[in-house]
């Protein structure tokens, strides 16, 4: 049987629930900038019944209250934005990469390798066709130092880039780790706060954007328990589970094949940055990453010294090194590729012991032969000639760039497809607050309206009992 | 569709940045008027460029190897001219000399002047070419090729075709072989010489033909000389041809058409002033300015 003060308990409740409300409401524009915030919505319920007489048992309500605070959220989104954050994470590091290894280049144009290759076949065309001339010769050791030091600079870039690159998986397997202890804390409080009651909506929104930024990193799978709490899984890795300490993910990575750990606990990343990353660094489909380009720059520079110094010479003897054009090693050591391609020094500094012929100063058939290689197709570049083989490298790694950078475009405008639809389930719209905080005041108002009538009445009855 | 308030500023922001981003690239192209800056900008353009681009460095070097020819050449053409005015003054000296009227004091002078012309073939054949080299020595043509003594003429040379690059693979001899050449000559003028200092009319008369003869060889050699010459000039003129085409077929790869490039950076431009526009004002709604 409700009390005659009754009606001041359901106009206070409601007071209380519609101040809750607008303070809900203000929360949520007041987080109308902070990124991965959900909105939240009080869902108001009505109270237990209460039971009086009146011609047998009647109920009636007892006001309202809050059931519960929850965040507007989509699942299936989120899940979503995780996979396109994975892809985007490695498309927009392999853009970049790649991107850098053109500057590194630098062509077409006329400060790189190619055209360094084309004076350098000039210059023995112009030797062939002036032999006497020391101006030729000098020419010819001038575009070869410029031809074997833009091979070796070309190298030492690209083994710069390759050290960066290094350093930034170290940076990001890190960075991993330190988010991986971050959801671990937030699981803690999470499941804390659940055990007391409704969902810490806000806690559950900073781990969902630590995950967040965890997939635009690497293959993140996630199981959700019923308290809020989540285990997180890189591959085959279990990096964080709830009630456990973090378990962070190893920094040793094999370079044969890109994949974490040493085996056979082997971890494939196969999203992420850090796969971006990896794919730059080790391996990767085509062959216009780091290590492929320097095998070719290898190949190229071990090819010019076995063809030219095979050419510029008037010594019948095989094991005779002393007219070496490139320095080289000496059979059979294996070739030390472009990190130390250069000139011998004995051309360097003497030019005029640069061949051009056999029978005399005027003649310049050896020259004219080192001149033709340049239309050569050699087997040990696939059947190319040197400016094809080149050319066709800077080809592919012009299509490589084109073709990630393109599906870095397409996953920009996906995860933008994503974040919009996500962002209309749960971000904040000032205007729908500000619906909002007209119907609670109102809502508020209306309830103190009611509890004045309350008061009213009360005083009445108060006032009859008094006279 | 439900819009939340931070969706509307972030699209406005990302619609500015895309507009921005497309200004910018539009006005580099049209400011650098290269199409082509990196490979990935065109990778088959970039394969074409580069494969015109070492044909054309290519054939700029055969035009310089062409040069030096025609140095070579002119030189060469300017010593064997010189031979045969030396041999046309040694065959007038025949011919006077086979006229009864000179007494051997005149003999003896004219065979001086034979003498002093062969001293100028010696010369003639130790010409030196552009870079210093000896014309007529063949590929060893260090050393001074020839040398007279006890009347002959000795050659240290060889025989072998200094040759010029104007192709791949083609090359062009631009030596003249001089011993045959100069040694004759010397040999004809010795025997002038000799026979007018000991000899009779009759005997400076047997010069003639053989001085006339030589001079026959030494102008085939000289219109030998001269086609070699044009070869050069048509040479150049086919180079300077293909150049052309090769400087339209890189610039077709790399280079913007300016017109179109200009007509792309008015449209991002008005695209860009538009968004600036939109976003400016579209934000001057809200529920907020209702409410009192």
């Amino acid at each position: 049987m409700p009390g005659p003060f009754f009606g001041i308990g359901i106009a206070s409740n409601a007071l209380r629930s519609f101040q809750r409300a607008l303070d809900i409401t203000g929360h949520n524009i007041a987080n109308v900038n902070t990124p991965g915030y959900s909105r939240q919505v009080a869902d108001f319920g009505t109270q237990d019944l209460a039971g009086f007489w009146s011609n047998g048992r009647q109920w009636i309500g007892s006001g309202v209250g809050i059931t519960s605070v929850n965040r507007i959220r989509d699942m299936f989104l989120d899940a979503r934005m995780r996979e396109g954050q994975a892809d985007l994470g490695r498309f927009e590091m392999l853009a970049g990469s790649l991107k850098q290894i053109e500057g590194v280049f630098n062509e077409p144009s006329d400060n790189g390798i190619s055209s360094a290759l084309n004076k350098f076949f000039d210059a023995w065309s112009g030797l062939a066709s002036n032999p006497n001339d020391p101006g030729a010769k000098l020419q010819v050791k001038l575009a070869g130092e410029t031809l074997a030091g833009r091979v070796r600079s070309t190298y030492g870039e690209l083994s710069r880039m390759s050290d960066q690159i290094n350093g930034q998986v170290g940076a990001t397997i890190d960075e991993i780790n330190g988010l991986a202890t971050e959801i671990q804390t937030l699981n803690d409080e999470i499941r804390q706060a659940a055990i007391q009651g409704g969902p810490p909506n806000d806690l559950l929104d900073r781990r969902d954007a630590a995950i967040e930024r965890l997939s635009g990193l690497a293959n993140v799978n996630t199981r959700t328990f019923e308290d809020g709490t989540v285990s997180v899984y890189i591959g085959q890795h279990t990096l964080v589970e709830p009630a456990r300490p973090p378990n962070p993910l190893p920094t040793t990575f094999d370079a044969s094949t890109g994949r974490l750990g040493t085996p056979p606990n082997h971890i494939d990343i196969t999203a992420g940055r850090l796969r971006g990353l990896l794919d730059a660094s080790f391996k990767i489909e085509g062959s216009s990453t780091v290590p492929g380009l320097k095998g070719q720059l290898d190949n190229l520079a071990n090819t010019l010294r076995t063809e030219v110094n095979g050419l510029h010479k008037t010594i019948a003897d095989p094991l005779d090194t002393s007219e070496r054009f490139f320095n080289d090693v000496t059979p059979p050591a294996a070739q030390t590729g472009a990190i130390d391609f250069d000139l011998t020094v004995t051309i360097k500094n003497d030019p005029t012991r640069i061949i051009s012929g056999v029978n005399g100063p005027g003649d310049g058939s050896i020259a004219l032969k080192l001149s033709g290689l340049r239309d050569t197709r050699l087997p040990s570049l696939g059947n190319k000639t040197i400016q094809g083989f080149y050319r066709d490298g800077i080809a592919d790694l012009g299509r490589e760039s084109r073709l990630y950078n393109d599906r870095l475009t397409t996953q920009v405008a996906v995860v933008g497809q994503i974040d919009a639809q996500r962002q209309s389930v749960m971000g904040v719209s000032l205007d729908d607050e500000m619906a909002n905080m007209l119907r609670f005041q109102r809502s508020y108002q209306a309830a103190a309206k009611v509890l004045t009538i309350f008061d009213q009445v009360t005083e009445d009855l108060i006032g009859m009992l008094r006279r | 569709m439900r819009v939340s308030t931070s969706y509307q500023y972030d699209s406005f922001s990302r619609q500015i940045r895309d507009a921005q981003s497309r200004y910018v690239a539009a006005q580099r192209v049209a400011t650098s008027g290269k199409r082509l800056e990196h490979p990935s900008d065109d990778p088959f353009g970039t394969s074409v460029s580069l494969s015109a681009r070492a044909v054309r460095s290519a054939i700029e070097q055969y035009d310089k190897n062409l040069v030096n020819a025609r140095g070579v050449l002119g030189l060469s053409e300017n010593a064997v001219s010189g031979l045969n005015d030396l041999l046309r003054e040694g065959y007038t000296m025949a011919v006077r000399a086979a006229q009864t009227t000179v007494d051997q004091e005149g003999r003896n002078g004219m065979a001086a002047q034979v003498a002093e012309l062969q001293r100028r073939l010696v010369a003639l054949g130790n010409s030196r070419g552009p870079a210093g080299e000896y014309l007529f020595g063949g590929q060893k043509n260090d050393v001074a090729p020839f040398a007279a003594a006890n009347g002959a003429l000795t050659f240290s040379g060889d025989n072998n075709s200094v040759i010029v690059e104007t192709g791949p693979g083609v090359t062009m001899s631009i030596s003249t072989p001089g011993e045959q050449l100069f040694k004759a000559a010397y040999d004809k003028l010795e025997s002038l010489r000799q026979n007018l200092l000991g000899g009779t009319t009759s005997s400076t008369e047997g010069d003639i033909q053989p001085l006339q003869d030589q001079m026959a060889v030494t102008r085939a050699q000289l219109a030998e000389i001269g086609s070699r010459m044009r070869s050069v000039t048509t040479l150049k003129t086919d180079n300077a041809r293909r150049l052309d085409g090769l400087a339209v077929q890189i610039s077709d790869v790399e280079d913007v058409d300016m017109a179109e490039a200009i007509v792309a950076l008015k449209q991002a431009e008005n695209a860009y002033t538009a968004a600036l526009q939109v976003g400016s004002q579209g934000f001057n709604l809200s529920l907020m300015d209702f409410i009192r």
